[in-house]
């Protein structure tokens, strides 16, 4: 190990809070103590991670309340320090850490909160891609809608939970108390809408069944015929009330229809 | 010779994505970005940023470069930053004199380097690299730092000064980090500024720090100070006309603030330098 490499080390394992040896190498300026000096960047290295997951898990630190807030920032940034270049990265491995820390795993749906910040977070800033519109469907030949194929927008994602978690953050959201966790399961689809805000809506047996058959590339004949044998009716009507739906919101960034494509 | 003065610029922050659109001021002649704010796939904030740079030039000033550290030099991240550059086309980009992390940890923080001849070859072979992959060449900037390692033989200016023409960069000269540092380190600022190679600087930054009497930090929530504005002036005597600009990172003000406060850098500009010598690339183009 070379002098500069064994004094990085030195440094960064004082910052990081285990032993170090780096005081023997720093420069005593008098007035102010080496171990102050040091400190200055040990306190940034605790800080810019505690703002970070403060910024991103806004309703998680109110949820928590700021003693268990606090408890949970320093134990994550000593489990699972960064190996990121920007902060925005920081928290993906939040909602892991939390289902395998002793205080926080015995409340599942606290991983499952931290989960769906981090989901929102993604929502926000996926790529950015064309967003279809009814009338682009209404280009479509009818004799063509048969095979017809949608691409998502690739803000688009399901959170699929056992928890009442997205009722949780509503109300902490709306300043209101939460309601206690309930085990519980529901299927959200999250996404970017055409201002660039995030939302997310529940969706019922039908769209979900409707939205996971076009997710894995089935067209619509396909996924009729599959919404036929999960509702025993005619499923058409809410088919294309619920297609039309998605248009609206933004959630379809390509219609393909044969060779036919609309974006 | 080249024009490069791009006159005085603020760092484009979130906060005020909607005032700089809504009112695209004619007083801010540029911004600067922190790149890796912006190395996402897409969204809000890639709209504001090119919707803003439809109207202004900027310039990218990363934070993870880590040329100081003893790690290779992280490929992954610098095909992103090349990525966001092309998208962008900026002026310049810069970075650190600092290292951020070793082994993979990355501390998020602008670490200090001992300034060694071990230290120096390091950077040296590093900014090459760099410039080599981004196809140009980047600005360094001078650190504010808290500790003094034993072993550092060479005066900081002195590093950077060798560090710079080895590696043929060029240099964002704080002036906040160098008050910053001298202060903390005992050192005379002015001949830090007298001592650094002018043809090398290529912006200024200035910003606010939070003084504690005894030692400063380098915060960026406060306006910039007296003592800083006075540097700031023989800078400009030194160096001559050097795009500045304000950087603000945290209690950060309403823009219309920020504007009154980059109106001081210019008025001090003003007084010192000549109409000439202040006119920047883009009024001289027009």
């Amino acid at each position: 190990m070379s002098d500069l490499q064994e004094r990085q080390q030195q440094l960064l394992d004082y910052i990081m809070g285990k032993p170090s040896d780096i005081h023997e190498h720093i420069q005593d300026r008098g007035k102010v103590s080496v171990d102050i000096q040091l400190h200055i960047y040990r306190n940034a290295y605790q800080v810019s991670f505690w703002e970070t997951l403060d910024t991103d898990h806004e309703l998680l630190g109110k949820y928590l309340g700021d003693d268990m807030f606090n408890t949970m920032v320093r134990d994550y940034i000593a489990a699972y320090p960064s190996t990121f270049r920007s902060l925005r990265d920081f928290g993906d491995r939040l909602p892991k850490f939390l289902t395998e820390h002793e205080t926080f795993s015995p409340h599942p749906q606290i991983a499952e909160f931290a989960r769906f910040e981090r989901e929102l977070l993604v929502a926000f800033d996926a790529m950015d891609a064309d967003m279809c519109s009814r009338e682009d469907l209404t280009r479509i030949a009818p004799e063509q809608w048969a095979q017809l194929k949608v691409e998502f927008h690739p803000s688009v994602r399901a959170f699929i939970t056992g928890y009442n978690v997205v009722d949780i953050w509503q109300h902490l959201k709306a300043d209101r108390s939460p309601p206690d966790a309930i085990a519980r399961n529901e299927y959200w689809v999250l996404w970017r809408n055409r201002d660039r805000l995030t939302e997310f809506a529940s969706l019922d047996g039908f769209e979900q069944a409707m939205y996971e058959t076009f997710s894995k590339g089935y067209n619509l004949e396909q996924t009729a015929e599959f919404l036929i044998e999960i509702s025993n009716s005619d499923p058409t009507e809410k088919l294309l009330t619920t297609l039309f739906s998605w248009l609206d919101r933004g959630w379809i960034t390509r219609l393909h229809a044969g060779l036919n494509v609309v974006s | 010779m080249s024009n490069d003065f791009l006159g005085f610029g603020l760092g484009l922050r979130t906060d005020h994505f909607h005032d700089v659109l809504e009112t695209k001021p004619k007083n801010i002649d540029w911004f600067e970005i922190i790149s890796e704010n912006f190395m996402v796939d897409g969204g809000k904030p890639k709209y504001y940023l090119h919707a803003i740079r439809e109207h202004y030039p900027m310039v990218m000033h990363g934070v993870s470069m880590s040329l100081g550290s003893t790690d290779p030099l992280d490929m992954d991240y610098m095909k992103r930053l090349k990525q966001l550059h092309d998208e962008l086309q900026p002026e310049w980009l810069s970075d650190h004199l600092c290292w951020t992390g070793i082994n993979g940890i990355n501390t998020h923080d602008l670490l200090p380097v001992p300034y060694t001849e071990e230290a120096l070859d390091l950077m040296v072979e590093r900014i090459k690299q760099a410039q080599d992959y981004m196809g140009r060449q980047i600005l360094l900037e001078n650190p504010s730092s808290y500790i003094s390692f034993d072993d550092s033989a060479i005066p900081e200016w002195e590093f950077l000064g060798a560090l710079t023409e080895r590696a043929d960069c060029h240099i964002l000269f704080d002036v906040n980090n160098v008050y910053v540092s001298a202060r903390n380190h005992g050192f005379d600022p002015l001949e830090y500024i007298k001592k650094t190679p002018a043809d090398r600087v290529k912006q200024f930054h200035l910003a606010g720090h939070t003084d504690y009497g005894d030692y400063i930090i380098d915060t960026h929530d406060h306006d910039v100070p007296d003592p800083v504005w006075e540097l700031y002036k023989e800078a400009l005597l030194h160096f001559g006309p050097v795009s500045t600009m304000i950087e603000r990172d945290g209690n950060i003000p309403p823009f219309e603030d920020l504007r009154g406060e980059l109106q001081i850098a210019r008025k001090i500009a003003n007084e010192t330098l000549s109409p000439e010598q202040l006119t920047p690339r883009y009024q001289e183009a027009v």
